[in-house]
């Protein structure tokens, strides 16, 4: 049983999933690591400009727009997420008849793609008549 | 309009997000529920614990873990926010509606600044990181008292 548990042949098992992290999280975190300092317009080389990226970010406008909606989506669903779904779970996990037909319809969302139930979302919002 | 106004965006995507990911989180917390030893409702009920008190001093304190990871995959999903707000209003009226996961994808490729949109993707990586543990020393010093 434990014939095949020796250095070696673990590093070997191993081997496939180290290359794939090195190849698509490790080499591109570091190249954009390298690129947040740089001038660079996109797919053409660029050069080293120090810190003025992080200037520029300081009287970004639109930057600071974006950083406060995030605020307020952050906030709002960190209230919302967790009392709902505890909520939900409270309830689903009473038995009673049709459960699992609640239950799988509260998951779908989850599953169909987002860019889906967001347009969904947005023909809904466009039939309220709004005066 | 729920959508598109300047100031009204942000919330709808909060809500929309909501509604998409309920039935994930609601399956986290039923399976934390299954966790939960029988016998502690059984000795509540002996008691004369009501339904609300059963829920509030059992199973709340016993899902204290489940809520740790929670919110913080809460809080990492809620800052990547790009669909939503790609989808809804791609930033529209005037940059007002960004998120900062979607004005950094519409600075890399609609003005293709590839250097600026690395460094906004290097604070919001740092923006996660620090929250995330934040949010899990207190709940590990609350744990550990």
């Amino acid at each position: 049983m434990f014939i095949y548990s020796t250095w070696r042949i673990k590093v070997l098992l191993l081997l496939p999933s180290i290359i794939f992290f090195c190849v698509y999280v490790l080499y591109p975190v570091g190249s954009s690591l390298i690129t947040a300092f740089q001038f660079k317009p996109t797919y053409q080389p660029g050069h080293f400009v120090g810190l003025a990226n992080f200037a520029t970010m300081l009287t970004d406008q639109r930057l600071w727009i974006a950083l406060k909606n995030t605020f307020i989506v952050v906030v709002l669903e960190l209230a919302l997420i967790p009392t709902l779904s505890f909520l939900l779970g409270l309830f689903l996990n009473v038995d009673f008849r049709g459960n699992n037909i609640v239950k799988v319809l509260c998951f779908t969302p989850y599953v169909i793609s987002g860019i889906i139930t967001t347009l969904v979302w947005f023909f809904i919002s466009t039939l309220i008549p709004v005066h | 309009m729920l959508i598109g106004g300047p100031t009204l965006t942000p919330y709808t995507v909060a809500v929309i997000e909501t509604w998409k990911a309920l039935g994930f989180y609601s399956v986290l917390f039923m399976a934390g529920m299954k966790q939960i030893p029988a016998e502690l409702y059984d000795a509540a009920g002996m008691d004369g614990a009501s339904a609300i008190q059963r829920v509030r001093f059992i199973t709340l304190p016993m899902l204290r873990e489940t809520n740790k990871i929670v919110a913080v995959y809460v809080f990492l999903n809620a800052v990547q926010s790009l669909q939503t707000v790609y989808i809804l209003t791609n930033g529209q009226p005037n940059f007002q509606s960004h998120t900062i996961g979607s004005y950094l994808y519409e600075v890399f490729v609609s003005e293709r600044r590839a250097g600026y949109a690395s460094s906004l993707a290097l604070l919001m990586f740092i923006l996660m990181m620090g929250v995330s543990i934040i949010f899990l020393r207190l709940n590990a010093q609350r744990v550990g008292e």
